[in-house]
């Protein structure tokens, strides 16, 4: 009988152990929150941290901000609108929602969203909950729901202009969920740059072993499911040097199981996972977007851009 | 851009596949039945935030003798992990076909495995392993040690549905054992896969430029005296 007794307690101890057990999902998401944004004014060291400096030698004006918050779920999210000094939009225009990647908030992605504005588009770049103003704490459902709150935002109080949607790393899950949920009446195309096959993936490739994802995350991030569902035209950006998603592991498999029939890519060959618009250059990263967007192609013969 | 917990997030992760072998070497031979208790901490040189660190893994083992002073065996348990919902253990044995003489090194072979598991029957992962250890005695208090663990992923294909790249994983070490019979003290350095390269992949660790990765380990040892019945 006490052996029994005994038996049950160290089943009671180990079952309590391995269930009371510590998981990583939110080291994933570097959220920083702030009380204002700074935008042109934010001095710290930023991804395209000169592409302000090439913006203004090259005359492209600054674009009119405009802050929004709206609700997602019981959270409040924040965006920035840049426009152009007409400042407003219209079910006749583009508009790229940018999705930035899962570190700090807007004002570190802001030289991006000014080099996605010079396109020629205006831009709704969006900070999920726990980022910038916005508020809650991020989780993998939340931040696929301000995705798709950004989007009806855009659709029911922005004019319900055509969509593109530009996502950047692991924020291209979010692209990705967007892109495959809302019919393509309205959302036209798709971006992805440097895109997370999986969470899984990032483990595996972390351990050089064929090691479950689910030993230390929750977070699926499955991307290579999430792009079987998007049928609008793709362009998709890796750099050659990025380490920290691998292009073969991650975009390679994202871009096989893309079912559309209008894909294009852009391998940035010596590009990491921050700087494929400066290795490309401004001039060329710019011309390849207007392109896409307004063209549905990409022309420049040096990116060897391939179409399916 | 890389931050600063996203370094500690696959930092966390890679301490999965960096615990193979024990980071305890047992080179006395034990007794028929008589018991060793060990600990080890350290880990693989990791970037978090702006500075390199080991990464503190800790596990603890037990050895019995089963033939007298020339097989025992040695199970380890890596609380790290555990702390993660992850059940990781490691088994060996350890066959000593001669012991140091003079300048002639003795030898450990320990074969043995590894299994983690998350109690998910999708989530059971086995890996052979082998370790191979030399080891010179200079006096009775102080010894030195050198080998390489073997690690073997048995899998063809990965949990994500890439193909599994690597399935020989190979790291040598070497340190020193001090201390009188029943309780010493180990300080090991090895390098992770000095075949493989450092990059391409979201952890950044010490190596050699862009190959393997540097680790350090402090370990404890004691040794229960022999049962005299």
């Amino acid at each position: 009988m006490r052996t029994y007794i005994q038996q049950c307690w160290y089943i009671l101890f180990i079952t309590l152990f391995f269930n009371s057990c510590l998981k990583l999902d939110p080291f994933l998401f570097k959220k920083e929150g702030v009380s204002e944004y700074l935008l042109y004014n934010y001095n710290e060291k930023t991804e395209c941290s000169d592409a302000l400096t090439y913006l203004d030698a090259q005359k492209y004006p600054r674009a009119v901000t405009r802050e929004i918050s709206m609700k997602s779920g019981n959270e409040t999210i924040y965006a920035v609108l840049l426009t152009d000094s007409s400042a407003s939009v219209s079910s006749d225009d583009t508009i790229i929602l940018y999705f930035h990647g899962t570190s700090k908030h807007i004002d570190h992605y802001w030289k991006r969203a000014c080099l996605l504005h010079a396109t020629g588009y205006p831009v709704l770049i969006v900070d999920y909950r726990g980022y910038g103003k916005s508020t809650g704490d991020p989780t993998e459902d939340g931040i696929y729901m301000d995705g798709r709150t950004a989007y009806e935002y855009i659709r029911d109080s922005l004019g319900n202009p055509q969509v593109i949607v530009y996502a950047y790393s692991l924020a291209t899950l979010v692209g990705c969920d967007v892109a495959g949920v809302y019919k393509p009446d309205r959302l036209i195309k798709l971006i992805l740059e440097a895109a997370i096959g999986s969470v899984e993936t990032m483990v595996e490739d972390a351990s050089y072993l064929n090691l479950p994802g689910n030993f230390l995350t929750t977070i699926k991030g499955d991307n290579k499911e999430k792009i079987k569902n998007v049928y609008i035209p793709l362009l998709w950006m890796h750099g050659t040097k990025d380490e920290t998603l691998n292009r073969e592991t991650n975009g390679v498999p994202v871009w096989n199981n893309y079912p559309g029939i209008s894909g294009y890519y852009i391998i940035a060959s010596g590009a990491g996972h921050t700087d494929i618009p400066q290795i490309l250059s401004y001039d060329r990263y710019l011309k390849c977007l207007k392109d896409f967007i307004k063209d549905n192609s990409v022309k420049d013969p040096f990116l060897l851009p391939k179409k399916i | 851009m890389i931050v600063t917990k996203l370094f500690l997030f696959f930092s966390v992760i890679i301490m999965g596949l960096l615990c193979s072998c024990s980071s305890i070497r047992q080179l006395q031979p034990l007794d028929k039945g008589q018991s060793a208790v060990s600990a080890s901490l350290g880990g693989p040189f990791t970037q978090v935030g702006s500075v390199y660190i080991p990464l503190p893994l800790l596990s603890i083992g037990y050895n019995r003798g089963i033939v007298e002073k020339k097989l025992d065996i040695e199970t380890g348990f890596n609380f790290t992990q555990a702390l993660f919902g992850i059940m990781d253990i490691d088994a060996s044995l350890n066959y000593r076909p001669f012991q140091p003489e003079h300048w002639i090194p003795g030898l450990i072979v320990s074969p043995g495995f590894f299994i983690m598991t998350d109690f998910k029957p999708e989530s059971f992962r086995f890996y052979p392993v082998l370790c191979i250890t030399g080891f010179w005695k200079i006096n009775e208090y102080f010894y030195i040690y050198s080998g390489i663990e073997n690690w073997f992923e048995l899998s063809k294909k990965r949990y994500d549905g890439n193909f599994q790249k690597y399935h020989w994983l190979k790291t040598p070490y070497i340190g020193f054992d001090i201390g009188k019979r029943k309780l010493r003290f180990q300080f090991e350095t090895k390098i992770y896969t000095p075949d493989l390269k450092n990059t391409g992949r979201p952890t950044k660790n010490i190596g050699f430029g862009e190959h393997g990765i540097l680790g350090i380990f402090f370990g404890w040892i004691y040794t229960f005296a022999k049962d005299k019945k």
